[in-house]
């Protein structure tokens, strides 16, 4: 009885959240699919600011991989940001607007280097599951 | 049966092949099945064959076997079972040839072997008080060093190196399951009996038992009482159930509830156990000790979702996946639940008693123990598995933390793996949970069994293979 209740719910799976291992540059890329498929993104990548505080306690600092550059921000909750610093590469998780450009970012901490080693892979993997992700959607 | 009396009766340790018409009175401690094998010389027919061990002093034990017809074997093998007291009148007294008589047979002290022939032994149950008596006590003493054994945990420790080994085993019964019967590739009938073991070291261990015989006498003991020391088991790999079963064979010899100190501990540990109706839970929560090492299957999110969609079986997996969901600082009723101190069994506090059909502690004044019970997310880039369980001891580990930790820290653990990175063991199918009405889109039943935080590991092998699926 178990098995045949199980059989009947359909997965619903494109509409799970993912966390999409990205370089700045496909986050913004895979970021248009947003309404169609749930996501947060996981970055590695080098602070390139001081980090200021804005309007409602904001902290607001810059991020850079290569040439390519996203502005972002975090909420203190019961979390406070860690001491970051300028020049070193950090693992930032967020969820990304694309209309305003800005990472909100849920998480901020220095990558460690066996991270920072395999993140290009993260990276291809990710980008392949979305690849076939968005055919999938183009198909329907 | 005609009932005999004692007349030139010879210890078994005095047995010599140069003596005539010598008499053995002792205690069957084991038997095999009758069976046949084709006949060489008569093509065609078939010759039948059981034997047994009888002892009759606490060091002295000797193999018995008998040929012959089927008629005669089979008539002679049922009229006794283990446990009787036998005279075995006029055998022949057979030198042992070592290399071959103890690879089927239990290994025995005795330099020789009595062989029973149809025209001048006979079998007779023995009808003297007294020395049934005496040979009774022999029963509940192991053919072993009562320390000779591996617990449980031992043997799951050491895994595959012991597969094809004869070992020792001193445990408790746990549950005693149902005989199935099949017919083997060349016809004959064959039964199979599983029965559970327990002890200090591991709540469920498999013995499989194949001998009628075997299974006659196991089905007999009572569940979480009966202790057994089983000499000479022999521990298999199962590479289908991917863990370590013990086999009763024709070599085996089970003493039930073996008079020694260590018996002695292991049944106060049992009945200790049985009181606090710990292994109800446990039925429930734990249906079969996997060892983390032993999962090895590396899955995405999507693939399990896959695997559970076209099986419902259970399954593991390992899944380097962020957790997206971990809801310690909410509110208490949806981090901690109620437990029976009993039976462990979740209950609501405000019915003020266990609900639980088999508890012991049923309709008696409430008695609760708090536990974690969280429902978390775990979200890799194929997707999201909602409400996987986190529950009990588990929990208590992977969190390092238990629940009488105060809120505010258990907040700040939070974070140690909230959005991080982790390598989490998890199985699917989990009749626990299918009570809870909670579960996810898919309607899987994921419960973890370990986790691990990355940043503690360079986890740069298995991440690779995983990211080229």
């Amino acid at each position: 009885q178990q098995k045949s209740s199980r059989l009947e719910t359909k997965p619903a799976i494109k509409k799970s959240l993912r966390i999409l291992t990205a370089v700045i540059e496909g986050m913004k890329h895979w970021s248009q699919f947003n309404d169609k498929v749930p996501m947060l993104f996981e970055i590695f990548a080098t602070l390139d600011s001081a980090v200021t505080v804005g309007k409602y306690g904001a902290k607001n600092f810059l991020m850079r991989d290569g040439k390519d550059v996203v502005p972002c921000v975090y909420y203190e909750n019961d979390q406070v940001l860690p001491r970051l610093i300028r020049g070193q590469v950090h693992r930032c998780v967020g969820n990304y607007d694309r209309h305003t450009n800005v990472l909100t970012c849920v998480s901020v901490r220095p990558a460690s280097s066996s991270e920072q080693r395999n993140a290009q892979e993260a990276v291809r993997t990710s980008d392949t599951e979305m690849r076939n992700v968005v055919q999938a959607l183009t198909e329907m | 049966m005609a009932y005999a009396p004692l007349q030139n009766c010879v210890p078994i340790s005095d047995l010599s092949p140069n003596i005539a018409h010598q008499n053995v009175v002792g205690i069957i401690i084991a038997k095999t099945d009758a069976r046949g094998f084709p006949d060489r010389r008569n093509v065609g027919t078939e010759r039948f064959t059981f034997s047994f061990t009888v002892k009759d002093s606490p060091d002295h034990f000797i193999n018995v076997s008998s040929w012959g017809k089927e008629e005669y074997v089979q008539g002679l093998c049922s009229q006794f079972r283990i446990g009787d007291c036998v005279i075995i009148e006029n055998p022949l007294v057979v030198t042992k040839d070592p290399e071959k008589e103890d690879r089927f047979c239990p290994s025995t002290p005795s330099f020789y072997r009595l062989l029973v022939t149809e025209t001048h032994s006979a079998i007779r149950m023995c009808s003297d008080l007294e020395t049934e008596t005496k040979l009774l006590s022999l029963f509940h003493i192991p053919v072993k060093d009562s320390r000779d054994f591996y617990s449980l945990g031992d043997i799951t420790a050491n895994g595959q190196s012991l597969d094809g080994h004869f070992i020792n085993i001193l445990a408790v019964v746990r549950s005693i399951g149902e005989p199935k019967y099949f017919t083997t590739s060349d016809g004959r009938n064959g039964q199979r009996l599983e029965i559970r073991l327990f002890d200090e070291t591991l709540t469920s261990f498999p013995l499989i038992c194949w001998d009628q015989e075997t299974i006659q006498l196991v089905q007999t003991l009572t569940p979480l009482e009966t202790v057994l020391f089983i000499v000479d088991a022999r521990i298999n790999f199962d590479t289908f159930r991917n863990s370590m079963v013990a086999r009763a064979t024709s070599k085996t010899i089970i003493t039930i509830d073996p008079d020694t100190t260590e018996a002695n501990q292991l049944f106060s540990h049992a009945k200790e156990i049985s009181e606090r109706g710990q292994l109800h839970e446990q039925d429930a929560e734990l249906s079969e000790n996997v060892p983390l090492e032993s999962i090895t299957d590396v899955l995405t999110v999507k693939q399990i979702k896959a695997k559970a969609q076209e099986n419902s079986d259970t399954f593991h997996g390992v899944i380097y996946s962020f957790i997206t969901t971990l809801g310690l600082d909410s509110s208490i009723s949806k981090v901690i639940c109620s437990r029976c101190a009993k039976c462990r069994f979740r209950v609501s506090v405000d019915i003020g008693t266990c609900t639980n059909t088999v508890c012991p502690n049923q309709g008696q004044p409430q008695d609760f123990t708090a536990d974690f019970d969280l429902w978390v997310d775990i979200t890799d880039h194929t997707g999201t598995l909602k409400a996987c369980n986190l529950s009990g001891t588990v929990a208590e580990k992977i969190l390092g933390c238990t629940v009488s930790t105060k809120e505010p820290q258990r907040m700040a653990m939070k974070w140690r793996f909230l959005l991080e990175r982790c390598k989490i063991y998890l199985k699917h199918g989990h009749a626990f949970l299918v009570l809870n009405s909670i579960t996810n889109e898919v309607g899987l039943l994921i419960t973890i069994i370990e986790c691990d935080y990355y940043g503690y590991y360079d986890y740069c092998d298995i991440y690779c293979i995983y990211f080229h699926d």
